[in-house]
């Protein structure tokens, strides 16, 4: 009676007895292998040995060792990189990863509390609150964006404050609320667990052999090894080491008009 | 009389298969503090760098950027908003994510001995921030090993 219930109810469905059985078991089937995969593509692994997260496997290159380079060990990767013979530069430029800090850039920008913004490349109009414009030309893109720390445009640095994007980067209503941004950025949960070398090698990261030389530029700006997370650090080290960001993205005033 | 319904009814459970189907085809990774391994062919892509990113190229500067290739392309799902209220920082969803720049927090490593080379490497996944972050996907990278593909 149950059976025939069934059948009747699946013949509303699909309109065929017996048919609807092996249409159920099939979607079942396919539904459970889904739910199955699914499950095994979410694994995350963990240095102590877990399950890799990608399906394919990989096994060791015949005749070279696997090794695994894990911070404060020697680098198997040995014999430095050099400074490119093919012309190109490292990160930040001439000058930003040798020597002393050097005077820092003079962050000031000449919007103040601005709405909208239009253009894109190395000229941008500002829509001020009281409904001017003014238009930055030349510079850099730290500067004509009010963006000292080139932070990218996305949600995140929306929430921040940003108005707009000038290609992939976020542009601020005045320098001061993107000098904030780099600041809370700086101060998040995110980077205030990460070792001072760790945060430069995010914010910047090595593209040649720069990054030691960066490092030791900061870490000896800040006084501090950089192994020392940036939660330690006191607030006129995080100022230094915001200031230190701000100057390997340069920031150079160009003309506002 | 029943057909439009049972072709209704058909329709939504196959939509349903597709969709977990599409979910399923490649695999779903998270940001940090998730320690992730992929594998793929790593690359140097030349990038214009400070001060102006390729705006000025002539006094730009270029930046040989490691990126891998991956083997097949992963999906790498945003955090959610902090309940406490906090900002949404690693908060995108991207969809096929196909290459993913490496940075690595090691002093001296050789970046070009990487280049063309098969590796699987391991490490913390974090949503671009800086503008010399060019891919959508970064790892931070903390282990890496040489590696061919297995035989499908």
């Amino acid at each position: 009676m149950q059976s025939d219930k069934a059948v009747t109810q699946a013949t509303v469905w699909f309109g065929q007895p017996g048919l609807p059985q092996l249409v159920v078991a099939v979607c079942v089937a396919a539904l459970g292998l889904e739910v199955v995969g699914a499950a095994f593509a979410q694994t995350t692994s963990t240095l102590s040995g877990g399950p890799p997260v990608q399906v394919v496997p990989y096994v060791t290159e015949p005749g070279v060792p696997a090794f695994t380079t894990t911070p404060g060990t020697a680098n198997p990767f040995s014999g430095a990189d050099g400074s490119g013979s093919d012309g190109s530069t490292t990160a930040g430029g001439a000058g930003a990863t040798s020597g002393a800090l050097g005077p820092l850039p003079d962050i000031t920008g000449p919007t103040s509390a601005s709405t909208a913004v239009s253009g894109q490349g190395t000229t941008l109009t500002y829509t001020n609150a009281d409904g001017t414009t003014t238009t930055l030309s030349g510079g850099s893109a730290a500067w004509r964006d009010n963006n000292p720390g080139n932070l990218v445009y996305n949600s995140y640095t929306q929430s921040l404050g940003a108005i707009g994007s000038n290609g992939n980067f976020a542009v601020f209503p005045d320098v001061a609320t993107g000098t904030a941004a780099l600041t809370a950025l700086l101060n998040g949960p995110t980077y205030q667990a990460l070792s001072v070398n760790d945060a430069i090698a995010r914010y910047a990261p090595a593209f040649e052999n720069n990054t030691s030389a960066y490092q030791a530029f900061v870490t000896n700006s800040l006084g501090a090894s950089g192994s020392t997370t940036l939660s330690s650090l006191s607030q006129s080290q995080m100022q230094t080491l915001q200031s230190a960001i701000q100057h390997q993205e340069g920031y150079t005033a160009g003309t506002a008009s | 009389m029943m057909k439009p319904k049972i072709g209704i009814r058909a329709l939504a459970l196959f939509a349903s298969l597709a969709t977990l189907r599409a979910y399923a085809a490649e695999p779903m990774l998270h940001y940090e503090p998730a320690v992730t391994q992929l594998s793929g062919t790593v690359q140097l892509e030349r990038h214009y760098g400070p001060p102006n990113y390729g705006a000025s190229p002539l006094s730009d500067a270029v930046l040989n950027v490691p990126v891998l290739v991956l083997d097949a392309p992963v999906t790498v799902q945003g955090n959610p908003p902090d309940p406490r209220g906090g900002l949404a920082l690693d908060g995108t969803t991207y969809p096929d994510v196909a290459r993913m720049q490496l940075t690595f927090a090691i002093p001296g490593i050789n970046v070009r001995s990487l280049a063309g080379r098969h590796v699987t490497v391991e490490g913390k996944l974090f949503d671009k921030v800086s503008a010399q972050n060019f891919t959508d996907v970064v790892m931070d990278v903390q282990g890496l090993a040489p590696s061919i593909r297995a035989a499908p």
